[in-house]
C-alpha cells in the first residue's frame, strides 16, 4: 500500500476493503477502551483513519503534530544510539493523555483519552492488540475482487479528465481570489 | 500523496521552501486569511518566542467534490534557518510539490542559493528527479527598492525553467497565482504516478 515512483514520490493507497478494515478496527478500538480520539497516521503527517469525537479539521492538525512529534523522537533515538527507537510515547496531562505507538516502520497509532474515563493500563494493553489487528489489515495484498469494490474508475483516470481538471481550475479560482492575469 | 479508496479521496503535500526570512509563512498566512474559513482548516504556528519557525507551519484546504473524487491539499513551510536542516528533511517526506520562496534582496542571494541546494540535495536523498519535479519558483519582495531584477535570480535559482512568479506576499500579491500553479502542476503529476 507504500510504494515510491520512479520518481521518488511517495504513494499510499488504501482500497475500500483496507480503509473498512481499518475503520472497523479503530471504531472497536474507540468502543471498548472509552478513548476520545483513536487515529491511525502516517510518518509524514496523513490522517488515514480515525474514530472518535474531534471534528475532522482538528483529526488533520492532530495527525500533523503527531508525525512531527514521531518523527522528532526517531532522530533523539538516532542521537543516542537507540537503534529501535522509540516505538512508544505518552504525554500525560491533567485531564486528557495522548499515547502514540508505532503499527509498522511509516504508520503510528494515537490514542487521546480521558483519565476519568479510561486509564493508561487499559489504553497500553489494548493498543498491543489493535496494533497486530492493524498490522494484518495493512499487509493484506488488494486482490482484484478488492479493488472492484472501490469506486470506480480509478483515481488517475478521474483526474486525467478535461471536465474534472476544468472543474479544479474553475474552483481554485474562485476560492483563490479569480483568474489568473 | 494518499490515495483513499474507501472515501475516494487524495491528499497531496505541498512544500514552501526558501531561506529565513524569504516569506514562507506569510504565503502560507496570506492564503489562510483569504480562503473562505470552511474550506480550510486553522493553520498551525510552531514558531520560537522570537516567531521565527522552529519546525513547520501548516495548513490543510479543500475544494469539493469533483466528479466523486474530493482532493485535498497540505500546505506546508520549512524553517529556513540553516539549523534547521534535520527540521526540513522531515518535512520533505511525502511532499508531492514546492514552491520556493526566494528572497529578491540583493543581499541573499547567497542564502537563496545555498537553500536551493540543500532542497536539491534533500529532494535527490528521496530518490527524486529533481528536474521534473513539480516545482515553483517565488520571487517575493518585488517591493523591496534593492530587489535583484528578475533576470538575475531566474539565471541564478530557476535552472530548471519552471514556472515562476513575483510576488510581494505581504501585500497578497502573487499567492494565489504561485499556490494554484502549484497545485496545477502537482495534480497533472498524479496521471502519471498512479
Amino acid at each position: 500500500m507504500t510504494n515510491l515512483a520512479a520518481d521518488g514520490t511517495k504513494q499510499i493507497t488504501l482500497s475500500k476493503v483496507q480503509f473498512d478494515g481499518i475503520s472497523a478496527v479503530l471504531k472497536g478500538f474507540y468502543k471498548n477502551t472509552k478513548c476520545g480520539v483513536v487515529m491511525l497516521s502516517d510518518e509524514s503527517g496523513l490522517a488515514l483513519a480515525q474514530s472518535g469525537r474531534l471534528d475532522s479539521d482538528k483529526m488533520s492538525l492532530l495527525s500533523t503534530l503527531a508525525a512531527g512529534n514521531y518523527a522528532a523522537t526517531v532522530q533523539m533515538a538516532y542521537l543516542v544510539d537507540e537503534e529501535s527507537g522509540f516505538k512508544k510515547q505518552f504525554h500525560e496531562g491533567k485531564n486528557y493523555s495522548i499515547y502514540i505507538t508505532g503499527v509498522t516502520e511509516s504508520f503510528f497509532l494515537v490514542v487521546v483519552f480521558s483519565q476519568e474515563k479510561t486509564t493508561f493500563g487499559m489504553i497500553r494493553v489494548m493498543c498491543e492488540k489493535v496494533v497486530a489487528e492493524l498490522q494484518a489489515v495493512l499487509a493484506k495484498i488488494p486482490s482484484e475482487n478488492d479493488e472492484l469494490k472501490t469506486i470506480q474508475p480509478a483515481v488517475s483516470e478521474q483526474i486525467d479528465d478535461e471536465e474534472f481538471r476544468e472543474e479544479l481550475s474553475s474552483r481554485l479560482d474562485s476560492i483563490l481570489g479569480g483568474p489568473l492575469k | 500523496m494518499f490515495i483513499n479508496y474507501g472515501l475516494n479521496q487524495i491528499d497531496l503535500k505541498i512544500v514552501y521552501y526558501g531561506p529565513g526570512f524569504s516569506g514562507k509563512t506569510t504565503n502560507l498566512e496570506w492564503a489562510h486569511n483569504n480562503i473562505d474559513p470552511s474550506l480550510r482548516s486553522d493553520i498551525l504556528n510552531l514558531k520560537t518566542k522570537e516567531d521565527r519557525t522552529i519546525f513547520f507551519d501548516f495548513m490543510q484546504f479543500e475544494v469539493g467534490k469533483i466528479k466523486g473524487l474530493t482532493p485535498k491539499f497540505n500546505l506546508y513551510t520549512v524553517p529556513g534557518q540553516d539549523i534547521y536542516t534535520v527540521s526540513r528533511k522531515i518535512i520533505l517526506n511525502g511532499v508531492d510539490g514546492i514552491i520556493y520562496v526566494a528572497d529578491s534582496g540583493e543581499d541573499r542571494m547567497r542564502d537563496n542559493l545555498f537553500t536551493l541546494i540543500d532542497l536539491v540535495k534533500n529532494l535527490r536523498a528521496n530518490k527524486h528527479q529533481v528536474e521534473e519535479f513539480p516545482i515553483i519558483f517565488q520571487y517575493n519582495k518585488r517591493d523591496l527598492p534593492r530587489a535583484l531584477p528578475v533576470a538575475t535570480l531566474r539565471k541564478t535559482l530557476n535552472r530548471f525553467n519552471a514556472p515562476e512568479f513575483e510576488a510581494c506576499a505581504m501585500k497578497g500579491e502573487g499567492v494565489f497565482e504561485s499556490l494554484k500553479t502549484a497545485i496545477e502542476l502537482v495534480v497533472n503529476r498524479v496521471t502519471k504516478l498512479v
